[in-house]
């Protein structure tokens, strides 16, 4: 969550000596980052991040609370000049009151807060309040809105204002929605609800707010309002996000009230609310709020030691030091309210203790300590990478492509991003990148290893390691050699089977299956004492090659290599290596296999 | 004719390899090779062929020729190669050369760094079950992640157990995978495995690849982690680039921090392009104790860390790589990968 807080508007509940670069650092390496700081006039804005666990800080006043924690820590002074959430109310509450019929589904409103404010002034907002809400990248509208968007920016409570006049019946029916129910909310957009969202209906059945999200159209104030009813609620979270998600509708409510707010905010914003409607609009609140309470909040407590503490820090701080960095925190030792959902087990008392202590205070040091032993895939992981090295250095050149097709394969993705990926793939194919990249080089020579998924009744797919080779240089038997020539890299002979394409040769295996049979040791053969007779001959080829060279294999023992030199036509040329071990070969040794072979000839 | 110029090969080899004086091998070099040589006058008798055969037999003698000419320079201390009319400063000519793509060089590079110091390389399903993806990691069943905008589901029936079947949306799913291959710590895993997120954009990707470390130990504490990132910064970026660690928040870490690098560019002192002065590397944190019980180790006893960030991220953020667009680098035009 982004939030926008002008300096001048921070300095309204916290007193410092910090400069705004200084709080900047500080609040980042402590707190919340400022990712960002923008000079505007005279002010600064600061253009902060906050991470979705502390929704206590999505406000000027959260930031305040935070900075007068950390800026000590800097050696700068920090006080808090007031706290807008201890406050005497001016109003009494009650779970009914006269002017509004109410029911409400417990489980979707944790806190059901409102109060009438009758007879205002809907006009322009006062100067100081449109120039704070654009220092915020907000538009003065009018009063009314101004001042919903000036406390939910001030104090991080959404505020939501219905016009009561257009409420029928002064009646409120908070409820699930039914499928098939539509709204139009405030912006003019008509929404056809998903389901489960919370909505309220009045008097005569229609809908008229779509709840933590955006209020209804029929519902909202305009230039005629006359009684307005300020409306502050604490909604369940999980609701709100589904709706505003399936909407892709997301309001600041909504990324609030999702977050799950605490239901202690809800009444002091509306005295806060009451004093700017009177101060603004001329309005005069009803002396009693409906106030309805659907959770039960007691004090919260987490135990954390000082040997438990210091063990997870690294370092040794004394317990005095542990508390008073709680306490700045706002810790009784008991958690506080604004941090309830956030704190619930001793490593966050960890988490508070070490970042307002610093984490760049800390040491820095490698572990000592036993090594794990028991290795998994190395194997693996060393011949992917041999064999990724050997094929670059023979000419070829490593792709990676997406693991997602539109081929249906069995596995197909419930929630696909587009339609070329809808299905996880079965088998690497180059077909694509060569087609794309045809034209922009001499040739292509590609390859790619990665997993292939391969589905399973009732079980996770196989997830099987694929090699896959193309060539758009169709010379059969030199892409063929590539194979070979991995074989011997491996130790392995694995099969493998080359399929011609129209603009390219390809062929992919199982890198998985070879692997298993690959190794790097190699037999050693004694060097033999005895040279060998190195002959070539000439032979018409009238069957298959590796035919031929098995039966001339098989004339004698003596015949220990036979290497193809040339080919023209069908004629070869073959040498042969005639070898003994045990005696130096003379002409006179061959002279039988030379007759034997000549029928090949 | 082909069979007498290969018995005439293998017969001159054998007399120029047995040759032991010079003079014997300048006799030898007259007999073949000499105006009245024999393959001279074998060249003779070529006109009498057929074109057929004569193409044929012509590239055998030009091969036989060779051969005997080869064979007889190396064998002769006296006859050193002519030096010939070669204009050297002629470019010379290459071995052909591949490329491997940005991705595998930046692996290599992790894995070999996080090696030195004691981690093991594993690799683990990358379509897994929500019980590794999520549950187990402490990631409540109303996460934002675990809905349908932000993680993609496959269409397969639930397991009874593990939950549904999902892409793997980062490497901590191999976190309790490790725990119970290992059974026990000590734990130092370097997982390193295709991701699957629903997001596509300059920055994003719908695969891209995670490098996640785990440390888990007896008293493994902030300092050790703060320790293990400053030893690959400094490894991987370079002797003069810094890091830091901010706070953050992670379900699967408590505490959990945000992980900077200064920039290569101003190297801190804040440029144009970093947030003053430092650049986001991604997220770390103490595993949570809900995490440690998922993998049947007790939180009492131990305690570790972990980090999982993106392995394309990490590479751009290499001083001298600025690919402004992420998706260039699954996009396989060669004129890209060729210049790796």
């Amino acid at each position: 969550m982004q939030i926008l807080i002008p300096d001048s508007w921070l300095r309204e509940y916290l007193q410092t000596d910090a400069k705004p670069k200084e709080i900047q650092k500080a609040l980042s390496l402590c707190g919340p980052s400022v990712e960002r700081m923008h000079k505007a006039g005279d002010d600064h804005i600061y253009d902060i991040e906050i991470t979705t666990n502390r929704v206590d800080m999505m406000s000027v006043y959260g930031i305040a609370r935070e900075a007068a924690a950390i800026l000590p820590r800097f050696g700068h002074s920090a006080k808090l000049l007031s706290d807008p959430f201890d406050t005497k109310l001016s109003f009494k509450t009650a779970s009914s009151v006269g002017y509004l019929t109410t029911k409400i589904n417990p489980d979707l409103c944790l806190r059901f807060s409102a109060v009438l404010i009758k007879n205002v002034t809907v006009k322009s907002s006062p100067d100081w309040l449109v120039k704070k809400l654009e220092l915020v990248g907000m538009r003065g509208l009018n009063n009314v809105i101004d001042i919903s968007n000036l406390l939910m920016h001030e104090l991080g409570q959404p505020i939501h204002t219905f016009d009561y006049d257009k409420i029928t019946d002064h009646t409120m029916v908070l409820r699930e929605n039914r499928v098939g129910e539509s709204l139009t909310t405030l912006d003019g957009k008509t929404h056809k609800l998903p389901g489960k969202d919370i909505v309220i209906e009045d008097g005569s059945k229609k809908l008229i707010d779509l709840c933590g999200v955006m209020g209804g159209l029929n519902s909202a104030v305009d230039d005629h309002t006359k009684n307005v009813l300020l409306f502050v609620q604490t909604y369940e979270p999980t609701h709100i996000r589904k709706t505003s998600m399936s909407l892709a509708h997301r309001t600041t409510a909504a990324v609030l009230f999702e977050k799950g707010l605490p239901v202690e905010s809800v009444l002091p914003t509306i005295e806060k609310g009451i004093q700017l409607f009177k101060e603004l609009t001329g309005g005069q609140p009803e002396p009693t709020a409906i106030d309805i309470l659907n959770e039960k909040s007691s004090p919260k407590t987490v135990a954390a030691s000082s040997d438990f503490i210091n063990s997870r820090l690294g370092i040794n701080l004394k317990i005095n030091e542990i508390n008073e960095i709680l306490s700045s925190l706002g810790f009784t030792p008991q958690v506080p309210w604004w941090r309830k959902n956030d704190i619930t087990i001793p490593e966050d008392i960890v988490e508070e203790v070490a970042r307002i202590y610093g984490y760049h205070n800390l040491p820095s040091c490698l572990m000592a300590g036993p090594l794990p032993t028991a290795r998994a895939n190395d194997a693996e992981f060393y011949w992917v990478s041999r064999i990724k090295s050997t094929l670059a250095h023979w000419g070829f050149t490593e792709t990676y492509t997406y693991s997602l097709t539109s081929k249906d394969t069995g596995l197909k993705l419930k929630n696909p991003l587009s339609s070329e990926w809808t299905c996880l793939r079965t088998s690497l194919s180059h077909s694509q990148v060569i087609s794309e990249n045809l034209g922009r080089v001499k040739e292509l020579n590609l390859f790619e290893i990665a997993n292939v998924y391969l589905p399973r009744k009732n079980n996770l797919p196989a997830e099987e390691l694929h090699l896959a080779i193309s060539t758009t240089n169709t010379d059969y038997l030199k892409f063929k050699g590539v194979f070979e020539a991995l074989q011997t890299e491996l130790g392995n002979n694995f099969p493998f089977e080359i399929s011609t394409h129209p603009t390219y040769i390809s062929c992919e295996v199982n890198l998985a299956k070879v692997l298993q049979a690959a190794t790097g040791l190699h037999k050693f053969n004694p060097i033999s004492k005895f040279s060998p007779i190195i002959e070539d001959i000439n032979i018409t080829l009238n069957t298959k090659y590796d035919a031929l060279i098995n039966q001339i294999k098989k004339v004698s023992p003596l015949i220990k290599q036979v290497d193809l030199i040339d080919k023209y036509g069908d004629k070869l040329t073959l040498r042969l290596t005639f070898h003994s071990d045990s005696k130096q070969l003379s002409s006179l040794d061959l002279f039988s296999v030379r007759k034997a072979l000549s029928r090949f000839q | 004719m082909r069979e007498k110029l290969l018995n005439l090969k293998n017969e001159a080899l054998a007399q120029i390899i047995s040759a032991v004086d010079p003079e014997e091998l300048e006799r030898l070099h007259a007999h073949y090779l000499g105006k009245s040589g024999i393959l001279n006058q074998i060249s003779k008798e070529f006109k009498n062929l057929s074109g057929e055969e004569k193409a044929e037999t012509g590239q055998l003698f030009n091969e036989i020729k060779t051969a005997i000419t080869d064979t007889l320079a190396s064998n002769s201390q006296a006859s050193n190669p002519k030096p010939q009319n070669l204009d050297l400063s002629l470019p010379g000519i290459k071995p052909p050369q591949g490329h491997l793509h940005p991705v595998t060089r930046a692996i290599e590079e992790i894995s070999s760094i996080f090696e030195k110091i004691g981690f093991i390389r594993v690799r683990y399903p990358e379509v897994d079950w929500d019980w590794y993806a999520f549950e187990s990691l402490n990631m409540p069943k109303s996460h934002p992640a675990r809905d349908d905008w932000e993680t993609f589901f496959i269409d397969a029936p639930e397991h009874p157990k593990l939950g549904k079947m999902i892409l793997t949306p980062h490497t901590s799913s191999g976190q309790v995978r490790e725990m119970e291959r290992l059974g026990q710590p000590p734990i130092r895993m370097l997982n390193i495995a295709k991701c699957y997120r629903r997001q596509v954009d300059v920055s994003h990707t719908p695969m891209f690849h995670h490098f996640e470390g785990l440390v888990i130990d007896q008293n493994i504490n902030i300092s050790h982690l703060k320790g293990t990132i400053d030893y690959f910064v400094k490894q991987f970026f370079g002797q003069n680039r810094q890091s830091r660690i901010r706070p953050y928040h992670f379900q699967f870490t408590e505490p959990s921090f945000e992980v900077d690098v200064t920039c290569d560019i101003c190297l801190g002192k804040g440029c144009k392009l970093c947030k003053e002065g430092w650049l986001e590397l991604g997220g770390a944190g103490m595993v949570h104790p809900n995490v440690l019980k998922a993998g049947k180790i007790d939180p009492e006893k131990f305690t570790g860390f972990a980090f999982g960030w993106g392995v394309e991220r990490t590479y751009m953020m290499k001083s001298g790589l600025k690919i402004p667009d992420l998706r260039l680098l699954y996009s396989n035009d060669i004129r890209f990968l060729n210049q790796f």
